[in-house]
């Protein structure tokens, strides 16, 4: 394709467009008028068309403060931001019409943008975040800033550690007092505490009420501080002129916080003098700082959780997991990632090379005790994640004070006899917790998950209702697994059997129980329920395994379905 | 609880197998028997090479009588080589066991050595073979039969056990499809045992009845494998009147006729009397339409009741639920598939 194509493509569309050299480079322009305003879009074509074709669009005097475009200085010309690149499918195999396609979307935007400025004001504090990156050096990282909740309130500065490119310690971090509440062996805390790191300097959080459009060049950063300064709040100024406005240094960062309709926005100024001065306030002051502007991210519950896909409502739930072996400790990942705030992990188990392939853990955690690996494992990964261990067995807590404060026991150990002990004690709880109990079936065919809610009918024991005669029977009706065969390995005699399954039935089978452990806990699931996945049976059939009329009929994998038996004693 | 529960518990009171407590008194005389038999037949140089339990004690189909009588069909099985040439030589022997051991009525029937024990309401059936390679050969003849009608008849003892087992022709984990079709065809000898008059019951033979039913049967299992034994048994019995067993004679007289699955392919009810096929007809029609009502009634009681009338007392009409006992598995341990 050429470029005199794609012209008479437009110029048969309608369009007034032609061929132009720009920067030398010949070009496809397009002329649009909107609202009497001259423009002229161009674009340059690429070999291949592998993303939504860009246009360019002058001159650049009538664009200022429109929003999704971004200024480009050294050729005086805009880039419009129509979508993001990943959320389009292309045809390419028609590329006129992609072209076609994109120059619709950009003079739309325009248009919007030109015709609408209500519209534009709030894109443009939509997007002030993208704006405020225009003007940072793009190579210098991110400042990350703890703060609670967002209030003015000083914080310690702390540069990257020398000779550090990834990770926490690479970055500037602001840390406020409020932040520190975290535990010990927090994300956060590993790189505060114990880190050798050096105190930068100090900064200041500074809230905004109103925001105002970012800067579109790094000259506007004064007039934009100045701004800002004059439109906080009389409280918050009154606070930032008579205390954090006199501390004197020649560093300063304040990183700002404001919201804007895409939610809070963080970004800072970093201010440099060349001796000890307070912090500037005025125009004059500013002659004596330099004034860059930098990203910042902020690093608090609120915005990290939801953010990064966890549920802060689910920050004040306190679960207890029995179990952690490959499934258990699959659940407890899923729980931590969900946003759960204190998981009491108990299990009397070492983790050995044996567990290697199919646990979370890693090689360095052997010999140490799960819980412990994985209750530092747990830690390291979700910052606002207390964990607490045992090396108690599930029979070891019958213990009713021990669950007075547990809002869900999830059970994890592939001991039917065991849950069913426990089952039996948790009915002479007055107030019992929920309780779910997963398992997984050996050679792939599947795994279960059943959750007693004590106020729905179901329980555990309409799980082992056995469907030959309706008495309590002694292995699950759920399993897939006809009882009484062997499916075991034996690799080196007495007390070196094990179960046959990968990780990813693991994984399957944590994924259910932690599915029913969220819905539960934020309120979205009320009923006693059930759910199982159901795997291949070649591996079954090749051993000649006989498989359950549940496993041959099972055709809701993954659905949560109702887990009172209609034969249950207890439920009747 | 639902219509199940009381199912199973139907099935519970009815049920008779060899390991039942109420057969232990006939289990201790069939195995005494037994061995009585085996050493008089050593003694007359018959090697006993196996024996075992026929009929419905073999297909775990047996249901207490009303009369509380039982049966027991043992076969000894000797080896060929030595048996007499004569197969009524054999009969004599067990014939001898039995009239010592204080039985009335022993007698030398065609097909086995039959008597009673009055003292322990028991009845026994002593069918003779004898085995060459993988073929048996059941001694046919009566005391006195001439040349003409004694043989070593060939025979498969086993082959009709091993129908009513077979589970081949169920989808997928066969056995609790099996299972269902054991206790419906339990059910349906109990409902003879009630809805006819001794001497028809006595007629319509429990081997007719397995047959009818595992041909006829339509299995009812949710997809968690619970069954209803109801909408099975219901489907089943339909099925039955429906499969051409029963032939219209003359004067709204019917003619029941249903071949034995396996050699010797018999018709099971030869030389039935028409009104035996005109009740047994009648009554699974009723039976039917009777199961149709248990169905659609939604109250469990009225359920009970209904299925009470066709089964007798044995199937229970609870109380109003109040309360309900747990039942607790029959088995020490299960090995499980269970792990995390």
């Amino acid at each position: 394709m050429i470029n005199q194509e794609v012209v008479n493509d437009l110029v048969f569309h309608g369009y007034n467009s032609y061929l132009e050299e720009f920067d030398g480079l010949e070009c496809v322009m397009v002329d649009i008028c909107v609202d009497e305003n001259n423009l002229t879009l161009f674009h340059l074509l690429p070999k291949e068309i592998t993303k939504l074709p860009v246009f360019y669009v002058m001159p650049a005097d009538i664009l200022v403060n429109l929003s999704h475009l971004f200024y480009s200085p050294k050729n005086d010309i805009y880039s419009v931001c129509v979508t993001t690149q990943d959320s389009i499918s292309l045809n390419f195999n028609c590329p006129l019409l992609v072209i076609r396609a994109s120059l619709e979307r950009h003079i739309s935007l325009i248009t919007r943008a030109i015709q609408d400025p209500v519209w534009n004001k709030q894109e443009l504090l939509r997007e002030f975040s993208a704006n405020w990156s225009q003007v940072c050096d793009l190579n210098a990282r991110e400042f990350i800033c703890a703060s609670e909740n967002g209030g003015i309130e000083a914080i310690e500065v702390l540069g990257p550690q020398s000779r550090t490119k990834y990770g926490f310690s690479s970055h500037f971090m602001g840390i406020s007092a409020s932040s520190q509440a975290l535990p010990d062996f927090s994300l956060l805390n590993r790189y505060i505490r114990y880190s050798k790191r050096a105190v930068a300097g100090r900064g200041l959080i500074l809230p905004m009420e109103t925001l105002h459009p970012a800067p579109k060049s790094t000259e506007g950063i004064e007039a934009w501080y100045l701004e800002a300064l004059a439109n906080i709040s009389t409280k918050t100024k009154e606070q930032f002129t008579k205390k954090y406005a006199l501390y004197r240094c020649t560093e300063y960062w304040i990183i700002f916080n404001a919201c804007t309709p895409s939610g809070k926005t963080w970004f800072g100024i970093y201010f440099k003098t060349n001796k000890k001065r307070c912090l500037p306030t005025t125009k004059e002051h500013l002659k004596k700082w330099k004034l860059k502007a930098i990203r910042a991210k902020v690093f608090n519950k609120e915005s990290v959780m939801p953010r990064s896909g966890a549920n802060v409502s689910l920050n004040e739930k306190n679960v207890l997991l029995v179990g952690c072996g490959s499934v258990g400790g699959e659940i407890a990942q899923k729980l931590g990632s969900s946003g759960i705030g204190r998981i009491v992990l108990s299990d009397p188990d070492i983790f050995s090379i044996d567990n290697l392939y199919r646990h979370v853990l890693n090689g360095s955690d052997i010999g140490f005790s799960k819980t412990m690996a994985l209750g530092n494992d747990l830690d390291l990964r979700f910052p606002w994640l207390l964990t607490s261990c045992f090396e108690s067995s599930l029979l070891e807590l019958r213990d009713k004070n021990l669950l007075k404060h547990i809002d869900l026991i999830i059970i994890s150990i592939g001991s039917p006899t065991h849950e069913r002990i426990f089952w039996e004690f948790i009915q002479t709880i007055p107030e019992p917790p929920a309780v779910i109990n997963s398992w997984l079936e050996g050679l792939e065919i599947g795994g279960h998950a059943t959750i007693d809610i004590p106020s729905s009918p179901g329980c555990l024991n309409c799980a082992y209702i056995d469907t030959k005669d309706y008495s309590r029977g002694l292995a699950s009706n759920l399993n897939f697994i006809e009882s009484n065969q062997d499916v075991t390995i034996n690799y080196a005699g007495c007390g070196e059997l094990f179960l046959p399954y990968s990780g990813l039935s693991a994984s399957k089978t944590a994924i259910i129980a932690a599915d029913l452990a969220i819905k539960y806990l934020s309120g979205k699931l009320n009923k006693s329920s059930k759910i199982s996945w159901k795997g291949d049976m070649d591996e079954a059939a090749s051993k000649g395994i006989q498989l359950t009329h549940r496993y041959y009929h099972f055709d809701k994998s993954l659905q949560i379905l109702p887990l009172r038996h209609e034969a249950c004693d207890v439920c009747y | 609880m639902g219509i199940q529960a009381n199912f199973f518990k139907f099935h519970e009171n009815i049920k008779l197998g060899y390991e039942s407590e109420s057969y232990s008194s006939a289990k201790v005389k069939d195995l005494s028997i037994t061995k009585a038999v085996k050493e008089a037949f050593k003694a007359k140089g018959y090697s006993v090479i196996d024996n075992f339990i026929q009929g419905s004690f073999s297909t775990h189909t047996a249901v207490q009588s009303l009369d509380g009588d039982f049966d027991i069909d043992r076969a000894i099985v000797i080896d060929f080589e030595d048996a007499p040439e004569n197969p009524v030589d054999t009969k004599k022997v067990v014939l001898g066991v039995l009239e010592k051991r204080g039985f009335t009525n022993a007698t030398i029937k065609k097909p086995c050595v039959t008597a009673d024990y009055a003292a322990e309401d028991l009845h026994i059936d002593f069918p003779i073979y004898s085995k060459q390679g993988d073929s048996y050969f059941l001694a046919v003849g009566k005391l006195n039969s001439d040349e003409n009608n004694r043989e070593w008849s060939s025979s498969d003892p086993k082959g009709l056990k091993d129908w009513v087992n077979d589970k081949s022709m169920f989808y997928g984990s066969a056995g609790d499809e099996l299972q269902q079709f054991k206790r419906i065809v339990r059910y349906l000898k109990r409902w003879r045992d009630v809805k006819f008059s001794e001497a028809v019951a006595k007629k319509v033979y429990s081997i007719g009845l397995t047959v009818m039913a595992k041909e006829s049967f339509l299995p009812c299992l949710d997809d968690d494998g619970n069954p209803n034994d109801l909408k099975a048994m219901k489907d089943t019995v339909n099925q039955m009147t429906s499969r051409g067993y029963f032939s219209y004679e003359k004067d709204e007289k019917y003619r029941v006729r249903v071949l034995l699955p396996t050699s010797p392919w018999r018709d099971i009810f030869d030389g039935s009397a028409l009104d035996t096929g005109t009740q047994f007809i009648n009554k699974l029609n009723n039976l039917d339409n009777k199961l149709l009502d248990a169905l659609t009634e939604t109250d469990e009681i009225k359920q009970c009741k209904i299925l009470n009338n066709l089964f007798g007392e044995d199937f229970i009409i609870p109380e109003l639920i109040k309360t309900q006992k747990a039942k607790f598995s029959s088995a020490g341990t299960v090995g499980t598939s269970q792990g995390a």
